[in-house]
C-alpha cells in the first residue's frame, strides 16, 4: 500500500531573501506535479513538517516556495542554503478553480506574504494567456516587507496586467501609495463579471471582502485561501477542520459562498 | 454464498481450548483483567489470561489499529526508512463488544478515502474480529439507538452467552476459525435460546440518543463551563481519530524518527497557528467542536453519527458531562 505520509527528498537550488523575514526557495526535483493554489508539506527532519503554499507556476517548470519565518519548521528552513536538502510531499489541496478565470477580468488582492499563493495563479494565467485583464493590488506593512519586488516590473510590462502597490507606512524614499490595500480598488475600473482572489492576514481579508461587497462582487466571485493549523495534509488528522470542511482536502481555496453558513467561519 | 452464516456452539469450559487453537496461527488480542476489576485488551501470551466476564473494557480496542503513538519513519543523516507500516502476523481480535466493532467501521471511513492511511488499513485487513455479545449492558449504554445493539455488529464472528455455552455465528469466510472438534453444530434450541438472550439483553438498554437533532450553541456554551478540558472523553472514545505528528531527534538532529500520537480537539493547542492565532481560543469553541464533529459534520459526510453509544465518555468524565443529555436536551427543559 502506498504510504502518503512519506516525504521525498528535494534539494534547495537557490535561496532569495525577499524581505527581512521572507525567503524564496527554489526546490528540485521540479517534476513535482502541482496546480496554482495547492500546497506542499515541507519537512525538516528532526524538526517537523508544515504546510507551505506553492508560489511558482508549473508552467515554468520550477518549484518555488516563499516562506515567512514564523515557527520551528520555517525557522529551520531559513537556516538552510542552496545545496541543502529538505523533504516534501504533495501537492495537496483543491487549488484555484481555473475555469472561473477564463476570458475574465481578475482582481488579485494580496497582503504581505499572502501574495505567495496568488503569484502561482498570476504567472499561470499570464503563461496560459486566457484572461481579459489582470489587476494585482498588493499591500505590505512597509516597503521593506514587499515580496517579489523584482517581478513588479515584469508584470507591469505585460499587456493587460496592471499592478498597484501600497504600504501601510512609507519611508522617506517611498514614492508609491500609502494606505490599506483595499483603497487600491478605487484606482481601477472593474468589469461587472470580474472575479476576485484575496489572500493575506485575517484582518486584511475582513476589510477587503467588505470593499468587494460594496463593489457588488457576488459571494461566488470572491475567492480566498484559508489557513488553519494542519498536520497530515490529507484529511486524517483533524486539525484543519473548519465547520464541516477540511482546509487540506476541501480547500485551501474557497469562495465566500462556500464558507457562508459555516459556523466556524468568521470574517 | 459468501454471507451465509454458520451457527455453532461451544461449551464454556472449552473456550480456552478454542483460543489456544487460534493462537497457533494468529496473534490474539483479547480482554485481560488487570487489578480487581479493570479489563483491557492485550496481546495474550496464554489463553488463561482471557477474561470473558466483564461489562466493557476501559479502553476500546481502537489502539490496536490506531495506536496511541506510532512511528511513521526513521531517519539518519539524509536518508529516511519507512519502518512504520510493516505487515505483521495475522491477528484475531477476540471479545470486542459490538459497540467497539461499530467504532472501527466509523474509523474506516476516515482512514480510507482519496488518501489511504496504510498503518490503520493494513492492521484492519490483517485482523479478524470475534465479537462477544453483551449480556449485561451498563446503565450508560445507548448503542441500540445508533444502529447496532448488544449483539448486532459487523464482526466476522459473534459469540453470545447462552449460560453454560456460547452460541457462535461465523461468516463462511471464517469457517476455518470454528472448525474444531470442541465446536459443535448448533441445535434448533440453541438458535431459539440465542434469540431470547439477545432480546433480553436488548431490553436492558433503556437509554437512547436522539438523532438528527439540531445542536443548540447556547446550551453547549453553558455545558462547556464545567468542562475541565482534560480530553478524557476523546482519549477513551472508540471513534475519535485525531492525531498530532512530531519529530524526535538526537541533539545532533542527525538521527531520529517521526511519529504520530493521539491528539484531542479539547486541547488549546489543537488549532493554534504558527503565527500565534488560535482559531478555537475559547474552551467553549473546543467543547462545541467535539459535539458538532460527532453529531453534525461526520453524519453529513458519511451518513451516520460518529458515536457508538458505548457510554465511556459519560462514565469517565470527571465533571459528569453526559453526551446523551447534551444531545437530547430540549430547550423547554432549561432556564436559559
Amino acid at each position: 500500500m502506498q504510504n502518503p505520509y512519506l516525504p521525498y527528498k528535494a534539494t534547495i537550488k537557490s535561496v532569495k531573501q525577499e524581505t527581512p523575514d521572507v525567503k524564496t526557495f527554489q526546490l528540485e526535483p521540479c517534476n513535482f506535479e502541482y496546480m496554482p493554489g495547492q500546497f506542499l508539506e515541507l519537512s525538516i527532519l528532526g524538526i517537523g513538517e508544515a504546510p507551505i503554499s506553492i508560489t511558482s507556476s508549473a508552467t515554468r517548470k520550477i518549484l518555488e516556495i516563499s516562506v515567512k519565518l514564523m515557527g520551528q519548521v520555517t525557522g529551520a528552513l531559513h537556516e538552510l542554503e542552496a545545496g541543502d536538502s529538505v523533504w516534501i510531499r504533495g501537492a495537496y489541496g483543491n487549488g484555484f478553480p481555473l475555469e472561473r478565470f477564463e476570458g475574465k477580468e481578475i482582481v488579485f488582492v494580496g497582503g504581505g506574504i499572502g501574495l505567495a499563493p496568488l503569484r502561482s495563479l498570476i504567472n499561470y494565467l499570464i503563461d496560459k494567456k486566457n484572461f481579459k485583464k489582470i489587476y494585482i493590488l498588493y499591500g505590505a506593512r512597509t516597503p521593506d516587507d514587499l515580496v517579489f519586488k523584482d517581478e513588479f516590473d515584469v508584470w507591469n510590462k505585460i499587456k493587460n496586467v496592471e499592478l498597484h502597490v501600497t504600504v501601510d507606512k512609507g519611508t522617506d524614499d517611498w514614492k508609491g501609495n500609502v494606505g490599506v490595500v483595499g483603497a487600491l480598488l478605487k484606482k481601477i475600473n472593474i468589469a461587472p463579471d470580474a472575479v476576485s482572489v484575496v489572500c493575506g492576514p485575517p484582518i486584511m481579508i475582513h476589510f477587503v471582502v467588505k470593499d468587494l461587497k460594496s463593489l457588488n462582487f457576488s459571494d461566488d466571485r470572491i475567492i480566498s485561501t484559508m489557513e488553519r493549523m494542519m498536520k497530515c495534509g490529507i484529511g486524517k488528522c483533524g486539525h484543519c477542520n473548519i465547520g464541516e470542511k477540511y482546509v487540506c482536502i476541501d480547500g485551501p481555496v474557497f469562495t465566500l459562498g462556500d464558507m457562508k453558513g459555516n459556523r466556524e467561519f468568521k470574517i | 454464498m459468501q454471507n451465509k452464516i454458520i451457527k455453532k456452539v461451544i461449551k464454556k469450559d472449552k473456550i480456552k481450548n478454542w483460543i489456544n487453537e487460534l493462537m497457533k496461527n494468529y496473534k490474539v488480542i483479547a480482554p485481560v483483567k488487570e487489578g480487581d476489576e479493570d479489563v483491557f485488551f492485550r496481546i495474550i501470551k496464554s489463553a488463561d489470561d482471557v477474561c470473558m466476564d466483564f461489562q466493557n473494557t476501559v479502553l476500546s480496542p481502537k489502539e490496536f489499529f490506531f495506536p496511541k503513538s506510532e512511528k511513521i519513519f526513521e531517519f539518519e543523516g539524509d536518508e529516511i526508512s519507512d519502518s512504520g507500516s510493516k505487515i505483521g502476523r495475522k491477528r484475531i481480535l477476540f471479545g470486542a463488544r459490538p459497540c467497539d466493532v461499530h467504532g472501527l467501521t466509523i474509523l474506516d471511513n476516515v482512514y480510507k478515502g482519496e488518501f489511504n492511511d496504510p498503518y490503520y488499513l493494513q492492521r484492519r485487513e490483517n485482523t479478524t474480529i470475534i465479537s462477544l455479545a453483551c449480556s449485561e449492558p451498563d446503565e450508560n449504554c445507548f448503542c441500540k439507538s445508533l444502529g447496532t445493539g448488544p449483539v448486532l455488529c459487523d464482526a466476522d464472528i459473534i459469540i453470545t452467552d447462552l449460560g453454560d455455552r456460547y452460541f457462535i455465528e461465523a461468516k463462511t469466510d471464517d469457517v476455518n476459525l470454528v472448525n474444531f472438534d470442541i465446536i459443535k453444530e448448533a441445535a434448533p434450541g440453541d438458535v431459539e435460546l440465542k434469540d431470547i438472550k439477545q432480546k433480553e439483553s436488548e431490553d436492558k438498554i433503556t437509554r437512547a440518543i436522539e438523532l438528527n437533532k439540531n445542536l443548540d450553541d447556547l446550551h453547549l456554551e453553558a455545558e462547556s463551563r464545567k468542562c475541565l478540558g482534560c480530553g478524557c472523553c476523546t482519549y477513551i472514545c472508540p471513534t475519535c481519530t485525531c492525531f498530532d505528528v512530531s519529530d524526535e531527534s538526537m541533539i545532533s538532529k542527525q538521527k531520529g524518527k517521526r511519529f504520530r500520537c493521539w491528539d484531542s480537539c479539547m486541547f488549546p493547542s489543537f488549532a493554534l497557528l504558527a503565527g500565534g492565532e488560535n482559531t478555537r481560543e475559547e474552551k467553549s469553541d473546543r467543547f462545541k467542536q467535539r459535539f458538532y464533529h460527532k453529531f453534525k459534520y461526520y453524519p453529513e459526510k458519511y451518513g451516520k453519527v460518529m458515536c457508538v453509544g458505548c457510554g465511556r465518555c459519560t462514565r469517565k468524565c470527571p465533571v459528569n458531562t453526559d453526551v446523551v443529555k447534551i444531545i437530547n436536551y430540549n430547550k423547554l427543559d432549561c432556564n436559559y
